[in-house]
């Protein structure tokens, strides 16, 4: 799977995107909702993992975005990461966005169970 | 009900041999009576005293007694005063009284029946005190319900600050632990890398010249979450006002230059330098460790915020008052974020969506500072960094946070 990493975080999306292509993924990361939206829009990705705080605007704008009108998603699969619990991080509303929430710290093994369910 | 209440009684007649035989019959315990020689003197006492009952002689000199009756009648004050008129049998009584309707009004004709007089007075008296009783009851059901209802009112604002403050604390939980997630986050995926590294057989990740710095990223994190759970802990201590500093002997010069070494790898970390101009020594009485605390809080957040360049602190002393600069070039505060920044973290939603870290390192500077009976200011334009200013007096008295808000 091609999977795009957005947190701001440098050092965590760094050892995020390592952990994937130790796993046979190939993984990219994106620092700011900005080089989010430009990284999924020159490629193909199977998979979005967003923090929900970014410096520039909310992980849920992000998703958001990245979901047409019809609500499909390019990536496919969005995944939101956040210190918050899924009760707290969002609204419904923005939980809505999202197939799935993980809270930090991010257990690989629960990642990786949610990136191999996903339909490719 | 209790009907312990004195009753006063009015007579007025211009003969004053027969005020004393008139009061002579309706003397007794718990009554008063009050004479008059004249209508005139009647309403002076009028105004001054409430009357259970005022015994009129019809037939006066100047002002008589139906006319008093009517001025009586006419004012507020007195006219429900029931009245007695005293008259010679027989030839008054076609004297029709206009205020008969608005009160109690009897007559007594001379010469006076004692048992007629005493029965009739007895009669009004009673009926006095016993309104008079009631009153003082319903007073007092009313001043208890009023206190009742202040009593309601005290509970409902001290629930409402009750519930504010669970709030808070529950916001404060949730943002402790969200904030202390990040570094435990990175910590805990570089575990989950090694782990993988070592079941891979990946061991070149483990050589001897990578460990320094994995050691170092490692530490880094782990200091992050102590600076918060510290943080967290000084905030909860300032809530209840229950911080204290013990001043001791410093020398101001060499903790900067500590600080400053302690912080150096940071600074390369976030690609920026720490510039110190510090005289070669600076004495004075302080918390070492509070002040090393805001020496540390300012130049993080000239780290944090200062897009990468340098940063500068000066260390100087000017008329026994030691002063603490740190100028950043990075985003800088707008005006009307100046004060705020100094504020405890209070409101979340907003916070949550941008901030990083708790928000608490310039409050808890600015209470370290005000502990010490020194000052924190901040100078800046937006996009064109920040200058934070620490006056500290040479001697810090060792107070506690409740004693400097006063």
């Amino acid at each position: 799977m091609n999977v795009l990493i957005v947190d701001d975080n440098v050092a965590a999306a760094d050892l995020l995107q390592e952990l994937l292509t130790l796993q046979d993924h190939t993984a990219r990361c994106a620092y700011t909702a900005q080089q989010a939206l430009d990284a999924a829009a020159a490629e193909h990705f199977d998979a979005a993992l967003i923090d929900l705080t970014l410096p520039d605007f909310p992980g849920s704008e992000v998703a958001r975005r990245l979901r047409s009108a019809t609500g499909e998603a390019h990536p496919k699969l969005l995944v939101a990461i956040s210190g918050f619990s899924v009760e707290d991080a969002a609204g419904a509303g923005a939980r809505a966005l999202f197939d799935h929430h993980l809270q930090k710290p991010i257990d690989i093994a629960e990642l990786t169970a949610i990136l191999s369910s996903a339909p490719h | 009900m209790s009907i312990d209440v004195e009753s006063k009684l009015l007579i007025v007649d211009d003969l004053p041999e027969n005020l004393l035989a008139l009061e002579a019959l309706i003397r007794g315990p718990g009554r008063t009576v009050y004479r008059a020689t004249s209508a005139e003197e009647a309403l002076a006492l009028l105004l001054d005293h409430e009357f259970a009952l005022a015994i009129l002689d019809v037939q006066m000199p100047g002002m008589n007694g139906f006319e008093l009756a009517e001025l009586m009648r006419g004012t507020e004050r007195t006219r429900h005063i029931p009245i007695i008129f005293v008259s010679a049998a027989g030839r008054e009584l076609n004297y029709a009284f206009r205020g008969y309707e608005s009160g109690a009004v009897d007559f007594l004709h001379k010469p006076l029946d004692p048992h007629a007089v005493t029965s009739k007075v007895t009669v009004f008296v009673d009926l006095h005190r016993h309104r008079k009783a009631l009153g003082q009851e319903m007073e007092k059901l009313a001043a208890a319900h009023h206190k009742q209802k202040e009593l309601v009112e005290q509970l409902r604002q001290a629930q409402r600050k009750l519930e504010h403050a669970v709030r808070m604390r529950d916001d404060f939980m949730s943002m402790v632990s969200h904030e202390l997630r990040t570094p435990l986050n990175t910590l805990y995926l570089e575990t989950q890398l090694r782990q993988m590294h070592l079941s891979k057989g990946k061991l070149e990740s483990f050589a001897p010249d990578r460990l320094p710095a994995m050691i170092e990223r490692d530490q880094r994190q782990i200091r992050n979450m102590v600076r918060l759970i510290d943080d967290m802990l000084d905030v909860t201590r300032m809530r209840r006002d229950a911080l204290s500093i013990q001043p001791q002997p410093v020398d101001l010069a060499a903790l900067a230059r500590a600080v400053v070494e302690g912080l150096r790898q940071q600074a390369e970390a976030a690609g920026s330098m720490i510039a110190l101009e510090a005289p070669g020594e600076l004495r004075g009485v302080w918390d070492e460790f509070r002040i090393e605390q805001v020496l540390t809080n300012l130049l993080t957040n000239a780290l944090r915020y200062g897009r990468g360049k340098p940063v500068e602190m000066m260390v100087s002393e000017a008329g026994g008052i030691a002063r603490i600069t740190v100028r950043d070039q990075g985003i800088g505060i707008a005006p009307e974020d100046q004060e705020r920044i100094f504020e405890q973290f209070e409101r979340t939603d907003d916070s949550r969506k941008h901030a990083s870290g708790l928000g608490l390192g310039l409050y808890i500077t600015r209470k370290i500072v005000g502990l010490h009976n020194g000052r924190v200011e901040v100078q800046s334009t937006p996009g064109q960094g920040a200058l934070f200013r620490v006056e500290l007096p040479l001697q810090a008295d060792a107070k506690t946070a409740t004693q400097a808000r006063a």
